[in-house]
């Protein structure tokens, strides 16, 4: 391989996007072998014919097409239908939400069936099952329109609608009875795009739920992918992707951009691993949710890629080495009042929303993340000091850092379990969590914390 | 140095301002509230025992951000009645009170005023739903922002006079009617709903919830809602809308057609929550008129001319019904285009 490496604005996993501003490459799913690096200067490995190849890319999109599901045989797909504008007689039958609710999109492709066919040749009929229209962009006027052209809406969970394998369909209900055969279209359902257990490997991502590689997490909107400068479209992304197809590419492209301009480190803290004290167990890869650290070949070491870092600590915490640390990590001295440790995103929040400051007489250490607390350090803070610890995190799968909340729980539960074990009391530590809109709740829990503490 | 203006300090706007900022720009942000937040400014958190994906949690950052930005110079009580095309840019009318002032040298505007909702419409509440048993969604949030399940352990307190033991939402309210005046879906109301429901839910194991829904939508960018949610969480699934309110003493009573079996039925309910719909914001014939815009036939925004050119951008609600994220994101969109024209006329 040569020493100069292409570099390129955008590596697309994919397909590309229609953009004729920046420098592209598109890399096959099956080619790609590795990622390393990030944002501003990702290295990409493929396999190129017999060549193992390399690019450099500032950022990487990764859009990938729906994996498709017919409910029945028998008929066509509604995202493939072509509009038969023959002089048919059969009738064109249309069913989405056939087992479960169709995106928008596919509503979206469905009335333009419809309409297409009904205003070439308004005699024929159309019959279109359903059982919730979905809207997006004009769906509610073509709705509207189709009606207007008589297309036949017929909500299926209201009644039978069954679908032989020969593609007859049968509707029944209290007042309707219906025997149909014709050009039968069927909204598929969307399932995730192929490989993406691969892709999450390459990248060091965590997949959501339903095996998209977007986390269903509010700070991930809208195609975000929890690793900085990598972005996922359609099949990667969600089940509602298509619905919002526009939106996201103009905003993936947009934000593209603006990283071209220049990219800075989330905070002004340096967290570096100490290569001596490292045993690359590779804990720290496993558990940062930002996909921010990767092995350092030369030091047989792991190394927090600063850029990529989204300054959660969760490493720090974790470490079995204690090999991580952070620059601004600074020695609290608690008086012996009440401890709290509260994050940034929920409680600090809801403290500036409080009419009167929840917390007055209280020590409080703010936190990026509540992963930020190690074990040690709940273990120093009750031997330390007479009062208790307070730990607030965010509601249960509203946290930005995706997974450090439930981080945080298990080792406030495995602290309070050791603490048992020595007989000592393992309600002097708690944990609870809240979202920022919940001042009220917060002053009152912590009116009543006062009480406890002062009896 | 010329300013980029920002018309409304709703989440739209202030997300617009607060990337602006960010990428060095000054910015002017007029407000005509005296507190920035727009119509979510007292929403609650509307989680059970998991988030609901509301989207609240990411306001008060952006909100706060722009408070702390030192490009960002907000005007309060303050509204713009006027723009006055320069050689270079605007210059801006402004009025506070009875004060007028000039606000000369904007580079650009963002429009932002978002929508206003139904129950403030004064077509608003028709007569059939004067009844203290029966609420709007927003009459909620109060109640919600109020919440105390999570931390102390207490019961959602109902604001009403009384404590319901079921209730019923009712979907496509000020939505999807003429003689509503809103002939389009909302696209919000279904989630926001299922969602106080899920809450609801949470508080009270033992309450009977029902929502009729005439075409139940996907609500936002990561919830995709369907009949499974509810039955998972016992509320019960009507797909119609009721076709008459029958108000007894001890309960209201809803008529509908019971489509499946061919027959009318009824449902008694203690307590009635209207949805209500995203309507055009208030102001639209003066920006139209003094920003060369154009109101679509639901009364809402667009730009005649590319913002490229005429330097007039729209952000939020003022275009179309959306949700926080939706709007969020397009915000941000909008202010990475206007980085990027100011970037390339700067070239040429
Ligand atoms: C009942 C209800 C519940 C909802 N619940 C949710 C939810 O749970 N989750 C969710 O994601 N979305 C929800 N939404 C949608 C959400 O409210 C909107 O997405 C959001 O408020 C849009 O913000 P915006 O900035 O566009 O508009 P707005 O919030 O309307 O902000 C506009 C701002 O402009 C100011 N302004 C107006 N006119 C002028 C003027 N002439 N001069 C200067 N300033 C002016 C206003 O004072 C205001 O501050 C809900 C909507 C409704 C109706
Ligand atoms: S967790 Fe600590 S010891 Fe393990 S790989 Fe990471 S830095 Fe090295
Ligand atoms: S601080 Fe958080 S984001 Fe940064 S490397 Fe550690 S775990 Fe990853
Ligand atoms: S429901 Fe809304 S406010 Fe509550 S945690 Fe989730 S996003 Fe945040
Ligand atoms: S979002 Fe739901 S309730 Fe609101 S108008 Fe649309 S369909 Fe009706």
């Amino acid at each position: 391989m040569s020493g100069s490496i292409e570099q390129y604005d955008v590596a697309y996993i994919g397909q590309a996007l229609p953009d004729d501003e920046l420098s592209q490459v598109t890399i096959p799913v099956s080619a790609l072998t590795e990622c390393r690096g990030e944002i501003g200067d990702f290295t990409l490995s493929f396999q190129a014919e017999d060549d193992l190849k390399q690019v450099r890319a500032s950022n990487i999109v990764i859009n990938l097409k729906h994996q498709e599901e017919l409910p029945v045989d028998c008929c066509t797909s509604l995202l493939e239908a072509e509009a038969n504008l023959a002089e048919e007689e059969e009738p064109l039958i249309i069913v989405q939400d056939y087992q479960d609710l169709s995106a928008a999109a596919l509503s979206k492709e469905g009335l333009e069936l419809a309409l297409e066919v009904k205003e070439s040749n308004p005699a024929r009929e159309v019959y279109y099952f359903y059982q919730a229209m979905r809207f997006m962009d004009n769906n509610d006027e073509l709705y509207e329109k189709a009606r207007e052209k008589e297309v036949i809406f017929l909500k299926h969970d209201l009644g039978d609608l069954e679908i032989t394998d020969k593609g007859k369909v049968s509707y029944q209900r209290e007042d309707i009875k219906l025997e149909l055969t014709g050009e039968l279209t069927v909204a598929p359902e969307l399932k995730p795009a192929a490989k993406l257990d691969k892709l999450a490997r390459i990248f060091n991502i965590t997949r959501g739920p339903e095996g998209y590689l977007q986390v269903d997490n509010i700070y991930l909107q809208p195609t975000l992918s929890g690793k900085r400068g990598v972005y996922l479209l359609a099949g990667a992304r969600g089940p509602n992707s298509l619905t919002y197809e526009q939106e996201e590419i103009q905003y993936t492209l947009q934000e593209v951009k603006r990283n071209l301009t220049g990219v800075e480190e989330i905070d002004e803290e340096e967290r570096t691993v100490d290569d001596q004290k490292c045993v690359v167990c590779y804990t720290c890869y496993r558990l940062c949710p930002h996909g921010a650290i990767q092995r350092d070949e030369e030091l047989n070491s792991m190394k927090i890629m600063p850029l990529a870092c989204q300054a959660c600590n969760l490493c720090i915490s974790r470490c079995p080495m204690g090999a991580i640390s952070r620059s601004g990590e600074d020695e609290q001295q608690p008086k012996d009042e009440r401890q709290v440790i509260i994050c940034e995103n929920s409680a600090a929040l809801a403290r500036e929303k409080a009419e009167t400051d929840p917390f007055a007489d209280t020590v409080v250490t703010e936190v990026p993340c509540v992963s930020t607390v190690k074990k040690e350090e709940i273990y120093q803070r009750l031997a330390n000091h007479k009062s208790d610890l307070l730990i607030l995190g965010c509601i249960s799968e509203s946290c930005k850092h995706l997974t450090g909340h439930d981080r945080c729980e298990q080792v406030v539960n495995t602290a309070k379990e050791d603490l048992e074990k020595l007989d000592l009391d393992p309600d002097r530590v708690n944990y609870h969590r809240l979202s920022p809109r919940m001042a009220t709740d917060l002053s009152a829990y912590l009116a009543d914390w006062k009480g406890e503490v002062l009896q | 140095m010329s300013r980029i203006a920002v018309i409304g300090g709703g989440i739209a706007g202030c997300t617009a301002a607060a990337e602006l900022a960010a990428a060095g720009q000054q910015v002017l942000l007029i407000e005509k509230e005296d507190s920035l937040g727009g119509n979510i400014k007292n929403y609650g958190c509307k989680a059970d025992s998991l988030c609901t994906r509301c989207n609240l949690c990411l306001v008060d950052s952006v909100f706060n951000q722009v408070h702390q930005e030192e490009n960002i110079e907000v005007l309060f009580d303050t509204t713009v009645i006027d723009c006055l095309k320069e050689d270079e840019g605007f210059t801006l009318i402004t009025s506070s009170g009875e004060l007028e002032e000039q606000q000369p040298d904007i580079s650009e505007v963002i429009l932002a005023t978002g929508h206003t909702r139904w129950s403030e419409l004064e077509t608003g509440t028709p007569e059939i739903f004067r009844d203290e048993r029966i609420i709007w969604a927003s009459d909620f949030e109060d109640m919600l922002e109020g919440r105390q399940d999570q931390l102390t352990g207490q019961n959602l307190k109902f604001d009403l006079g009384f404590e319901p033991e079921s209730a019923v939402f009712l979907q496509c309210n000020g939505s999807r009617s003429l003689q509503e005046k809103a002939r389009y879906c909302s696209k919000v109301c279904c989630g926001y709903n299922y969602r106080i429901a899920r809450v609801l839910r949470n508080n009270f194991p033992e309450m009977d919830l029902s929502m009729f829904f005439i075409d139940m939508q996907e609500a936002g960018f990561l919830v995709n809602l369907s009949r499974e949610d509810l039955k998972e969480r016992e509320i019960d699934y009507y797909n119609c809308k009721p076709l008459r309110l029958e108000k007894e003493k001890d309960s209201l009573i809803l008529h509908y057609e019971d489509q499946q079996r061919g027959k009318m039925a009824t449902l008694e309910t203690d307590l009635l929550v209207l949805s209500e719909g995203i309507h055009p914001g208030s102001n639209h014939e003066r920006w139209a008129r003094i920003f060369n815009l154009q109101e679509n036939e639901d009364g809402f925004l667009r730009t005649i001319w590319s913002p490229a050119e005429s330097g007039i951008y729209l952000a939020g609600t003022i275009t179309s019904p959306g949700d926080i994220a939706t709007t969020m994101a397009e915000s941000k969109t909008v202010a990475y285009k206007l980085l990027e024209n100011k970037l390339s006329k700067a070239k040429v």
